[in-house]
């Protein structure tokens, strides 16, 4: 199995051996003895044509830290986009100024499809618009895996808005890929988690033995799961209906005291920015575990370059 | 009731798409831009609908003179009548007959229904993936939304 040269774009491309192959690669990579130097002479170009914090921030060290560099731009109001440069055409330049690797982010759908087969370099998507972002999927698997040593036979609850939350349908979809998940959708009814991926989780029932459920309160489960993947109440998609979001976030709100009944093999995670659904003081507790979750953001990515820079076989 | 023997009349040279789900003979006619061929060449088209036929009760018929269809224009008639039956004619008789399979894979007939979706914002020809026949389930290949009934809206030929 070999990721030189190929393009990271969305999950639904990826195998669950492929998958797995990813994930040995991040420690492979982190024990390294030559990691510093893994893609040296290497130049990733950024395409960020939409703000982005820490995964902007994350491919960046990522790429220094293997010896490499980087170049592109994070703010399309800079380039020729605005001067009505197509998607095709700032893709084909790019591609032809030496670069080894295009990360992209778009505010659209399918854009990172699309530089895919304008570039003759790898590409890899770093989230077009609601559609999918792979690598925050890659991460979340990887902790996941991290912490409960397996991804087979889990009981995973996502939490708050399931409706409009790219991960929580991501990391779905991935999750059906392993065998016998039993997955726990809480949210309230406005958010709930979008009937066709429900359909989805079903047809695996068969295939996977994959259950599904849906509930409204997160204290009816926090003693049974062993991963609790909360999500930000997005108030920007609820237009009008501001003090509905008020309510949810009061609802669908973790705190320390929760999670007294927890297993111990029990961790929180989040994709954040967290608002006000992660209670301060679950900090504190050994079942925190977003911040490493971030962290390890830049393994995954780390691995990623190396793989389809041909830098890690 | 008594059966009314009302047919259309055959063609010498062109194709003839039978057994179309009764009422979209239109939709069809439309989508592979016929009107616009038959007032630019002038050749004979017809359209029958509503007929009658001992396995669908009733059908629409399409006979259309000096013509032949494209990879495209057949996946739209696939997609649109998946039991439809597509004949050549030559010299007034049928040279091939066949029925109409849905594809795979279909190219730039159909928008994508997603308004977020770069195919609706760039210059890109679509790319659509058939997930499911029944119901007619597409996929778009960019952003990967999945739409059926309504929602496929086919890109309707304006030119030859």
């Amino acid at each position: 199995m070999s990721f030189q040269g190929r393009d990271i774009i969305s999950m639904n491309d990826l195998t669950r051996e492929e998958i797995d192959e990813i994930l040995t690669k991040v420690q492979e990579v982190q024990a390294h003895p030559e990691k510093k130097t893994l893609c040296k002479d290497k130049v990733s170009a950024m395409l960020f044509f939409e703000p982005s914090t820490r995964t902007r921030t994350s491919f960046e060290v990522a790429m220094r830290n293997l010896g490499g560099e980087v170049g592109g731009f994070y703010d399309a109001n800079i380039t020729s986009a605005v001067k009505d440069e197509s998607l095709w055409d700032t893709v084909k330049m790019h591609d032809g100024y030496g670069f080894d690797v295009i990360v992209i982010r778009h505010p659209l759908k399918g854009a990172a499809r699309l530089a895919a087969e304008a570039a003759r370099i790898p590409v890899i998507n770093a989230g077009d618009g609601p559609n999918q972002h792979p690598t925050q999927t890659l991460l979340d698997l990887y902790s996941i895996k991290e912490t409960q040593g397996t991804l087979d036979g889990l009981t995973v609850a996502m939490v708050g808005d399931l409706a409009n939350g790219r991960t929580v349908h991501s990391l779905t979809e991935a999750l059906l890929k392993y065998e016998g998940c039993r997955l726990i959708f809480i949210s309230p009814r406005d958010l709930a988690m979008p009937r066709f991926l429900i359909d989805k989780c079903e047809k695996a029932a068969d295939r996977h033995k994959t259950t599904v459920l849906e509930g409204s309160r997160i204290e009816d489960y926090t003693g049974e799961v062993d991963v609790l993947y909360m999500t930000r109440i997005q108030i920007e998609r609820l237009g009008e209906r501001k003090a509905l979001a008020e309510k949810f976030r009061s609802i669908y709100r973790l705190e320390a005291s929760m999670l007294k009944g927890a297993r111990p093999n029990m961790k929180v995670m989040h994709p954040l920015p967290r608002v006000t659904e992660i209670a301060p003081d679950v900090d504190q507790t050994p079942y925190a575990y977003y911040f490493k979750q971030a962290r390890n953001g830049l393994f995954v990515r780390e691995a990623l370059l190396g793989l389809v820079l041909g830098a890690v076989r | 009731m008594n059966k009314r023997p009302i047919t259309i009349a055959k063609i010498e040279r062109g194709i003839v798409i039978d057994h179309i789900p009764a009422g979209y003979a239109f939709l069809i006619s439309q989508m592979l831009g016929l009107n616009a061929l038959a007032r630019e060449t002038g050749d004979i088209m017809a359209i029958g609908v509503n007929f009658e036929s001992a396995s669908m009760k009733r059908k629409d018929i399409i006979k259309v003179e000096n013509f032949s269809l494209s990879r495209d224009m057949l996946n739209v008639v696939a997609l649109i009548a998946p039991h439809a039956t597509v004949s050549r004619i030559a010299d007034g008789l049928v040279l091939e007959k066949h029925k109409v399979e849905v594809p795979s894979h279909v190219g730039d007939i159909v928008i994508c229904p997603d308004p977020f979706c770069v195919t609706n914002h760039e210059e890109v020809p679509g790319k659509f993936i058939v997930v499911e026949r029944e119901p007619l389930t597409l996929m778009c290949h960019y952003c990967e939304t999945e739409f059926f009934g309504p929602l496929i809206k086919y890109k309707e030929k304006t030119s030859l």
